[in-house]
Order: structure tokens, then C-alpha cells, then sequence
């Protein structure tokens, strides 16, 4: 250090200063006398300095403060910095005239890697760059296309992981290059982006440099966002949305690249709010995603290991090693084998079939071993729940929960109507995703308002005529799903949502049963998937289908010991006449779902169609396309983490009658697949009927 | 659905081809009416503008003309959505929306906002084995169009010894370089500039006033092209900024 300052002693009577000298006071870099650059100062423009402090007097304090303290950081650094100004200046005055020199060192200084320590060129400290930033700064307008290769290297130059005066002096480099220079503006922004992904840890700890930690880098990068969005208004929409498109994390991605670039995402649009529903609606089509690989995935694997799979790895704890849970799949299999003694040939031809599958399969993921499958699998569950979890938490800040009958304000309705949209968009047309739709399953219920408008538009979509068939199908589906699970659906709104359907199904029956010769699935889908929707919704809401008390427990087994029907409302009654009619929905509808209605019903004492089903089974149950799917959206939600947004609002199965009364009717079901959608199985509940499960047809 | 122009061989390119311009925008356009901004200094214009441009299928009719049966009279929504179906919604929805906020070479200018669409036949061309009917469309498109010499004002947000950097309208930026800032000028740093300022330190007029809100220049250059739309001022002809009058 006194050798830097007394030569800096010795050169001062000339007025000629090597760069060294200025650049590497205060720093702990090695000096090197060989390489100096020889310039005079002074020279080049009287403007910027013209205010500057008289060079005599902070020179004399600068050589005292480094003579007498040589540890201190603390130095007066104004001449210096005037001299690096001056380097600069030279630097870009000499690469008008075509000399390069000084340009190259200039850039050398940005390339120079901060990562890594060499000893024969050192990277230049912190205080010398920040001289060189502060100096570039205050001739920014001059950095044009010319300069180019020059702010590349300041753009491409590691700043995030050194100290806070280095960070705040090379964003205001950032804002005045694009304030100058709008042109800038991409490869600044696109910079930004890349950012805000994970971030190696070498960049984080450089050497020489206090450590930094993630969120301090994330802070620095929206700052910088921030305050270059301020200055260039219009390169929100035209410049960063495209560009965050763009650096969008691959689907195969790992879980935490996602989490961070999907958590950063969100604070952007909180201070954008111009790309809000724009990104989000990309975020949630790359959620979406993700569930769906998961969903094939899992139908993939063998049935039984991908049943068992998806109950284990919802609930079981992810980190759980692979080699344990391997043992319970074999289990698994091994009770099903033990099981299968009464089953019926198309059991076993079943077997088979999946059999096929499973090598199929493998043969597909070309040699990847099933420990690896199940391994990425979980990863991906892992995956999607965390950023499900980070997407409930954005909407539950925007769209928060208030008292009952609170009318939302302005700013939550446009949220949610954001949400809606997104969803008509994206998630609606998404064959069997499993998870995503939960977004608006949630936000629908935290204000009744929304709860009213979503039902209303799906019973609107699934009787409408004009609408493709797959419109009005899954429109049925989800409207059967959202009413029978959602806990904050008044029993006022099942009632008339199940009057609407019936009576739906009433017109249709008078207009079309005349023509009806046999069951036909492909002609008749539209009608049967309502009726399916009746009998779903009527499994679980029976309690909000009549006009008792609904708290009044007694009275409805006084009303089923005497043998009396409850009091239904008076449309449910048209589902006895449909279901007797030559239509005969229980042979094509999903046998799951007409199971467990018969069985509800029987013990309702609403009807009883155990000799319709039984009938149907004598003459076949036709070919298994012709069944409708076992599909409703709002199944059991079973992500670990993110669960805890969902459970609340959820109603969860419940039989009509107790449990230990008979619990293996239910489940008697002869085809496996969809057993496994129905909620036995995957609810708590269901680990007890399992192993019985099919041993007893109750007749 | 792909680009329904991509299929079309009977549309020439335009002949100065420039990476810059998305592919959104219709290749064919005539300017109708160039209304001449009456007032002096103002880079907002009305610009009616005729593009030939394709229409979906799906907006390609009127469903109240073609099946009235089908709609119903009520203010419901299945039959809005059927209602909003019709060329015009088509037209907005794949042609102009996606011009907004963009640079279009034709009318030279931003397009901000669009109005009045009318479509110059009554019928839509199908040309030859093309999928899409095409029909001449004219609109009223609002564009900013600042031009050289000409004399905006702006909010001042940056500050630094090299230049000024400004927004117009809280939309537009523009910088003064150095250069073009007149010598009378100074620029005080700021004392504390070493340790946490949050400015470098501000402008001084010759007159010994502090540069703050709103400042009037002269445009200097325009660089525009796609997303990328830059502005660059002046201030050394001081006498006619100060004489210019500015649209309110």
C-alpha cells in the first residue's frame, strides 16, 4: 500500500499517473510496475469536472489517509476517481480515433472474472470497477452502438453476488444505459431475467467478496428491474413479458428452478401490473403441464403400482427413499395377486393387458429402470405442488377472505375474473388434468358471489346446444364435481343446481324417449353424462336434497326405520323415471358411480335398482369404450403441501350409511379403474374396505 | 391455428423486408386519410388506415342473420358469445389487437388505439385454393408519431453528467445526450455522489435554475422498428423551444 501511494508521490510533480496507481489504491491486488499505461490527465472534458473539489486538497488528504492507515478501507478516493474518469474518457476518445488500447483494458476489466483468483491477471477490485462504473456513468451518452462489445462485457459482468455500493453504482450504470440508449433495453432486461432462475453458488461467494445469499441476489435483480421499468415504461409489455416467456424454465426442469422462477415471476407482476394476467396465464398453462406429464406418467406404470403410487406419494412423505416404497408397491401387487382367486376372466384378461402395457412401457423410457421412473415421478409431484402452492398463496393475498356476504372489491373481482379467464383458456380444455383446476375451485368459494357465477356458467355450458360435445361434457363433469365437493355451497344452491339438471333431463326424456330403441352411449352421451352428474352429486349431497332439518339426525332415521321416503325435492323423482326408462342409464354410466348411488339410494329409501344393475350385468355390460369416463375434476386433492389450501373448503366422502354396518358393497365394483377414481380408495377411509373389497357382491 | 397469410401465394412480401416487424402485421396496407395534425407540436394523429386482411371462419358471419332461430333475445350469455362472433371482433381480435403498442412501418408511428372499423365490401374474396376469405378493411388508428424538430415536453427522470433522460406522456422515453445539452448549462453533482445518493447530481440551467418536472425539447432523432422504439432530444435551440406552443 505505501508503495502504491508514494509512487503515486513521486509521479505527482509530472502530472503523468500510471493507471495502476489510481485504480488499485485501497485494494489488496498485487502491483504490478510492468504494466502501466502512460497518460496524461487533465486533458479531455472540462465539463464533467469542471465542479469537482480542487485536486490539491483532497490529493493531500488522500496520501494521509493511505500513508498513516493502511488497513482503512475508508479513502478519500476524489482524485482517483477523477483519474479513472479521465481513463475512461481517453479510453473512448482514443476508440473514436480508431486506437483500441485503451478500450480493450477497459473492457478486460468487465471480462475479468471475479470467480476466480489468477494470480498473473487479477480481476480488478470492487472499489476500482465501481471507480470505472461511476466514471462510465457520467459519460453514458457516449456508450452508443459503437460501444457495443463494451456493454456487453458490463451486461455479461457478474454483479449480484458482490457488495451493496457496487450493486447500487452498477444499476445506476443499468438505468442510464437504457435511459440514454433505449435500444439497450433487451440484453439489459434479458440480463435481468436470467437472473432470476437458480444462481450458482460460485457466483454467489466470490472471493474477496462477503458472501451473498439468494434472496439478497433476487432482491438486487428486482431493484434493478424496478427502477429500469421506471425510466422505459413501455418495455414492460414490448421487452420483458417476451422475455420471461422466453427464459421460462423447461418442463424436466428440477422443482427448484421452477419454485424460484415462478416465485420471482409473481413479485414482477405486483410491481407490472401490465403483464399480470398475461404471465399468469402463462404460468398456470406451464403448471398445467407438468400435471398432466404426471397423470400419463402414472397411467403408464402398471395399474396397480400407479394406483398405489398415486395414494403413496400424495401422502406419504416425498422424501421417503425409493427402496421402501418399492417394497410396498411389491406388497401391494402381492395382496391384489392373493385377492384375485374369485375373479371373474375379464379380470384376468385385464391382467394381461396391463402386463403388455408395463413392457410396453419400458420399452418406451428405453432401459430407464422403474426405481428411476418412480424416482422422477415423485420429483415432478413434488414439483407441481410446490408451485401450487406458491400460485394459492399469490391468489389468497389478491383475492383475500373476508367476512360472509361481503361484496368483493373492484380489485379482487378483476383478479378472479383474471382467473376465470385463464382458466376458460387453459385449464377447461385440458383433458383430465388432476390438480391445476383446484386454482378455481378454491378461489370460486371465497365469496359466494364467485361460487353463484362459477356454477351458474357450467350448468349454462353443459345444457347448451350450440356448444361442442366435449364443452358440454366436461362442463358436466366439473359441475358435478364442484357441487358435490364444495363445502361452501349452500344446500339452498344444491337444490336448485340438481332441480336445473333434473329437470333438464325430464324435457329430454319427453322429447327423445320415443325414439330411444336401446341404451346407446355415442347418441345418447350428452343425457347420460347428466344423469351420471345427478347420481354423483346425490352420493354426496342426499343430506341437502330434502327438505328435513338437515341437523335434525333423528328424524331422518325415524323417517328410514319406518320405512318412509324422505321428503326429496320433488324434480329428483324424474331420475326413478329415467333410470327404468329404455334409455337405462346404469349400464353405460360409470360402474363406480352407479354402485355406490344404488347402494345410497337402497339405503335412502329413494329407490332401489339392484335388479335394473343386476339385469344389465345378465346381458353384458358392451364394450368397455362405450362406458362413460369415471371423470370429475375435484377428486381428492392430495398434494402434500399445498393441500392445506384445499382440505378446508373440501367435503370429503362420507357413506350414507355407517361404516360398520357393511362396508364392502361399495367397493364391489367389477372394474378395478374406476374404483380406484372413486374416493374409497384414495381417502382416508379407504385402507379399511380394501381388503375385502372384492370378495362380496352384495346382490 | 396457423398464420392464415403464410398460405396465401397471391401475397406478395413487402418489398423492404425488416426482421424487426412481427409477422402479426398485415402486409398489405393504403393510407387514406393523413389527417394533418392541425396543431403544431403534436405527435398524436389519426391516421385512416385500409389493410387487406384475412377473416377466420369462425368470425366469418353474423349469427343473428344467419341462424336467428337459434339466439335467443334475452341478455343471456351463450347468446352474446354467439353475438360476438361476427367479422368485426374477428378482425380486432387477429389483426389490430395484436398491432397495439407496435411500431408499423406504414403509418410510421406507434399505433396507441383503433377505431371505426368498416369493411369496404359487403363480401369477404376467397382467391383461388386460399382457406381464408380476405376483405379490404378500414380503420381509424390512433398513432404516435413524433417527428424531427418538433417540440415535446417531457418529465424529467434521470439525471446524469452525460445526458437527461425523459418521459414523455409517462409512456415515451427520450434522452438529451450530452451533447445536445447547451454549454451554458452546468451539472452539480452531488455531494454526497460517493456514498448512497439516489441522484448523480442535477442540471442548472443557464439562468441558474434547478432542472426538475417537466421540461420541453426538441426531437432530435427517431429510431423505431418492432418493440424497439428510441427518442433522442435536444436542447441547443433554445430560442424556439421556448417560443413553440405545445398541444395541451
Amino acid at each position: 500500500m505505501i508503495s502504491v501511494a508514494q509512487s503515486q508521490l513521486d509521479s505527482q510533480p509530472s502530472s503523468k499517473m500510471t493507471m495502476k496507481h489510481n485504480i488499485e489504491n485501497g485494494s489488496s491486488t498485487p502491483f504490478h510496475s510492468k504494466k502501466r499505461v502512460r497518460f496524461a490527465s487533465g486533458e479531455f472534458g472540462a465539463k464533467a469536472t469542471k465542479n469537482e473539489s480542487d485536486p490539491e486538497d483532497s490529493d493531500a488528504s488522500f496520501i494521509t489517509s493511505t500513508t498513516t492507515n493502511t488497513s482503512s478501507k475508508k479513502i478519500k478516493v476524489t482524485r482517483p476517481m477523477r483519474n479513472v474518469k479521465d481513463f475512461v474518457r481517453n479510453a473512448l476518445d482514443e476508440r473514436a480515433n480508431g486506437k483500441m488500447a485503451g478500450y480493450e483494458k477497459l473492457r478486460r476489466k468487465f471480462q475479468a472474472s471475479p470467480e476466480v483468483f489468477d494470480e498473473q491477471s487479477p480481476a480488478p477490485s470492487s472499489q476500482e470497477l465501481q471507480m470505472t462504473i461511476k466514471a462510465l456513468t457520467s459519460v453514458v451518452s457516449r456508450l452508443d452502438t459503437k460501444c457495443e462489445s463494451l456493454v456487453e462485457d458490463i451486461i455479461a459482468t457478474n454483479w449480484v453476488g458482490r457488495d451493496n455500493m457496487f450493486v447500487s453504482a452498477y444499476v445506476k450504470l443499468l438505468a442510464n444505459l437504457v435511459s440514454a440508449h433505449a435500444h439497450y433495453m433487451g440484453s439489459v432486461t434479458k440480463m435481468l431475467v436470467q437472473n432470476l432462475g437458480s444462481i450458482s453458488k460460485v457466483r454467489m461467494n466470490l472471493p474477496g467478496y462477503e458472501p451473498v445469499n439468494k434472496n439478497t441476489v433476487y432482491d438486487r435483480v428486482h431493484f434493478a428491474l424496478q427502477y429500469i421499468l421506471d425510466l422505459v415504461p413501455t418495455a414492460s409489455t414490448s421487452t420483458l413479458y417476451p422475455l420471461l416467456v422466453q427464459c421460462y424454465p423447461h418442463q424436466k426442469d428440477n422443482k427448484v428452478e421452477h419454485i424460484l422462477y415462478v416465485d420471482n415471476c409473481l413479485r414482477i407482476i405486483d410491481y407490472v401490473p401490465s403483464i399480470r394476467h398475461k404471465l399468469l396465464t402463462v404460468i398456470i398453462s406451464h403448471v398445467i403441464k407438468i400435471d398432466i406429464e404426471i397423470q400419463g406418467d402414472l397411467e403408464d406404470l402398471d395399474d396397480s403400482v400407479g394406483e398405489q403410487l398415486e395414494a403413496e406419494i400424495m401422502q406419504v412423505d416425498v422424501e421417503d427413499d425409493v427402496s421402501e416404497d418399492e417394497d410396498s408397491d411389491d406388497d401391494e401387487e402381492a395382496t391384489e395377486t392373493t385377492d384375485k382367486p374369485e375373479a371373474e376372466e375379464q379380470d384376468a384378461e385385464e391382467e394381461s393387458e396391463d402386463d403388455d402395457e408395463e413392457s410396453d412401457a419400458e420399452d418406451d423410457f428405453g432401459g430407464e429402470t422403474p426405481e428411476k421412473r418412480l424416482k422422477r415421478l415423485r420429483e415432478s409431484v413434488d414439483k407441481l405442488d410446490n408451485l401450487l402452492d406458491l400460485l394459492f398463496g399469490y391468489y389468497a393475498k389478491h383475492i383475500p377472505e373476508t367476512e360472509a356476504d361481503k361484496i368483493p372489491t373492484r380489485e379482487v373481482t378483476e383478479s378472479y375474473e383474471n382467473l376465470q379467464s385463464t382458466f376458460w383458456q387453459t385449464i377447461f380444455p385440458t383433458y383430465q388434468s388432476r390438480y391445476t383446476q383446484f386454482l378455481m375451485f378454491w378461489a370460486a368459494q371465497r365469496f359466494p358471489h364467485f361460487s353463484d357465477h362459477f356454477s351458474a356458467l357450467m350448468v349454462q355450458r353443459m345444457i347448451d346446444g350450440q356448444a361442442p360435445q366435449h364443452t358440454r361434457i366436461t362442463s358436466t363433469a366439473y359441475i358435478a364435481s364442484y357441487i358435490a365437493r364444495a363445502k361452501t355451497v349452500k344446500a339452498s344452491d344444491v337444490k336448485s343446481v340438481v332441480n336445473l339438471m333434473c329437470r333438464w333431463l325430464g324435457d329430454y326424456m319427453n322429447l327423445r324417449e320415443a325414439e330411444c330403441k336401446f341404451p346407446d352411449a355415442n347418441r345418447y352421451r350428452w343425457f347420460y353424462q347428466v344423469v351420471q352428474a345427478v347420481m354423483y352429486i346425490f352420493c354426496y349431497r342426499w343430506r341437502d336434497l330434502h327438505f328435513l332439518d338437515e341437523e335434525d339426525e333423528e328424524s331422518i332415521e325415524l323417517h328410514l326405520a319406518n320405512s318412509r321416503s324422505l321428503p326429496w325435492i320433488p324434480d329428483l323423482h324424474v331420475l326413478k323415471r329415467v333410470i327404468g326408462s329404455r334409455f337405462n342409464p346404469l349400464k353405460v354410466c360409470s360402474q363406480a358411480v352407479v354402485d355406490t348411488f344404488a347402494d345410497t339410494a337402497f339405503h335412502l329409501q329413494f329407490m332401489t335398482c339392484w335388479s335394473i344393475i343386476e339385469e344389465n350385468k345378465r346381458n353384458g355390460l358392451g364394450p368397455e369404450e362405450y362406458m362413460l369416463d369415471c371423470y370429475f375434476p375435484f377428486d381428492p386433492y392430495t398434494l402434500k403441501k399445498s393441500r392445506r389450501w384445499i382440505d378446508p373448503v373440501y367435503i370429503v366422502w362420507q357413506p350414507a350409511k355407517p361404516e360398520d354396518e357393511d362396508d364392502s358393497d361399495e367397493n364391489s365394483s367389477d372394474d378395478e379403474d374406476d374404483a380406484a377414481e372413486w374416493p374409497y380408495k384414495v381417502d382416508g377411509e379407504a385402507e379399511v374396505d380394501e381388503g375385502d373389497s372384492s370378495e362380496t357382491h352384495s346382490m | 391455428m396457423s398464420d392464415p397469410r403464410k398460405s396465401t401465394k397471391g401475397d406478395k412480401p413487402r418489398k423492404r423486408k425488416r426482421d424487426s416487424l412481427p409477422d402479426s402485421q398485415p402486409k398489405k396496407a393504403r393510407i387514406e386519410i393523413q389527417r394533418a395534425p392541425k396543431i403544431e407540436n403534436q405527435p398524436y394523429h389519426i391516421v385512416t388506415t385500409s389493410f387487406y386482411l384475412s377473416l377466420a371462419p369462425k368470425y366469418a358471419f353474423h349469427a343473428e342473420k344467419i341462424f336467428p332461430q337459434n339466439i335467443s333475445t334475452e341478455d343471456d350469455e351463450a347468446a352474446n358469445y354467439m353475438k360476438s362472433l361476427n367479422p368485426k371482433t374477428g378482425i380486432e381480435k387477429h389483426h389490430l389487437d395484436p398491432m397495439l403498442m407496435q411500431f408499423y412501418e406504414p403509418v410510421n408511428g406507434i399505433i396507441i388505439a383503433y377505431n371505426n372499423i368498416r369493411f369496404e365490401s359487403q363480401t369477404a374474396k376467397i382467391t383461388a385454393e386460399a382457406p381464408y376469405a380476405y376483405v379490404w378493411t378500414t380503420v381509424d388508428l390512433l398513432v404516435w408519431r413524433p417527428r424531427k424538430e418538433m417540440i415535446l415536453k417531457g418529465m424529467v427522470t434521470l439525471q446524469s453528467a452525460s445526458h437527461i433522460g425523459l418521459l414523455v406522456d409517462n409512456t415515451w422515453n427520450a434522452s438529451i445526450p450530452l451533447a445536445k445539452i447547451p454549454n451554458d448549462w452546468k451539472f452539480v453533482e452531488n455531494e454526497e455522489a460517493e456514498e448512497e445518493a439516489e441522484e448523480a447530481g442535477l442540471w442548472v440551467d443557464a439562468k441558474g435554475d434547478k432542472l426538475e418536472g417537466l421540461l420541453r425539447f426538441e426531437v432530435d432523432t427517431l429510431k423505431a422498428g418492432g418493440h424497439i422504439f428510441a427518442m433522442e432530444g435536444t436542447l441547443l435551440n433554445t430560442e424556439k423551444i421556448e417560443r413553440a406552443t405545445l398541444p395541451e
